[in-house]
């Protein structure tokens, strides 16, 4: 092997194991960093949360608020419908009159 | 009542309503119609009751979304129309003299079942020929029970603010 390939080769080498080298040490240093924002965050986390539910509680809760309507007496809607049947023309469009 | 609590469909509520559609049918409906066409129709009461629990089954899951003991009164008035006119309890009787108005009768009964509900100026602001559209809206129009009651829900307001339609 002549001096000129073993150059080549010792580079390469040098170049790739450099490379290797400073890729895992920024990927290890911004770990650290993402670890250290999710930490800090988890102090705030709940409040965060709760300030989303305190903005969201009306429109999650107002499909709720329609109690609706009831009669436990039912001979009311049976007025309306005598009504209908006796005061309207209702009966004039279904016998088509 | 919690949130988490499941509604379930009660069962007197399901007689209660079926008993007064009976009513209706046989003291205001059979009443209002002329005579050759109430000779010519009987009621299913089998086929009354199944439209009366579907009713029920369906509305159920909406109480259970929003949490409501009871209905809106625009979803009891059309969830009532859509049901019965599913299920067309109204029979004829052969050898009727069969025309557009027995064609359409369940579909009327199921109107009126549906009006009941409603603040009685609702019919009095309507014109004949919103009636026939409603007819051809419960045959024809896939318009599911939300969009009926906001359909009935216009109708009341209209009527209320005495606006004829």
């Amino acid at each position: 092997m002549s001096f000129d390939s073993v150059n080549i080769i010792t580079f390469v080498t040098l170049t790739v194991s450099l490379v290797y080298f400073a890729r895992t040490g920024y990927l290890y240093i911004r770990k650290k960093k993402t670890n250290e924002n999710l930490d800090g965050n988890s102090v705030c986390q709940d409040d965060h949360y709760k300030r989303i539910l305190d903005s969201t509680h009306f429109v999650e809760t107002e499909r709720q608020m329609n109690k609706g309507e009831h009669f436990d007496d039912e001979t009311v809607y049976l007025n309306r419908a005598n009504n209908i049947r006796l005061n309207t023309d209702f009966f004039d469009w279904v016998n088509c009159r | 009542m919690s949130v988490n609590d499941r509604l379930e469909t009660n069962p007197e509520a399901i007689r209660t309503r079926f008993e007064t559609l009976l009513s209706l049918f046989n003291k205001e409906f059979l009443t209002g119609l002329d005579d050759k066409y109430a000779k010519s129709i009987f009621l299913s009461e089998e086929l009354l009751h199944c439209a009366v629990n579907a009713y029920f089954d369906d509305i159920c899951k909406y109480k259970n979304y929003a949490g409501s003991l009871y209905a809106d009164k625009h979803k009891q008035a059309a969830f009532t129309m859509l049901w019965i006119s599913r299920y067309k309890p109204i029979q004829l009787k052969s050898n009727s003299a069969v025309d557009t108005v027995l064609l359409t009768i369940n579909e009327s009964f199921a109107i009126i079942s549906g009006l009941m509900f409603l603040d009685p100026s609702v019919t009095d602001c309507m014109s004949r020929k919103f009636y026939k559209h409603l007819v051809y809206t419960l045959m024809y129009r896939d318009l599911g029970g939300k969009g009926l009651a906001t359909m009935l829900y216009l109708m009341e307001t209209a009527a209320i603010n005495k606006v004829k339609f």
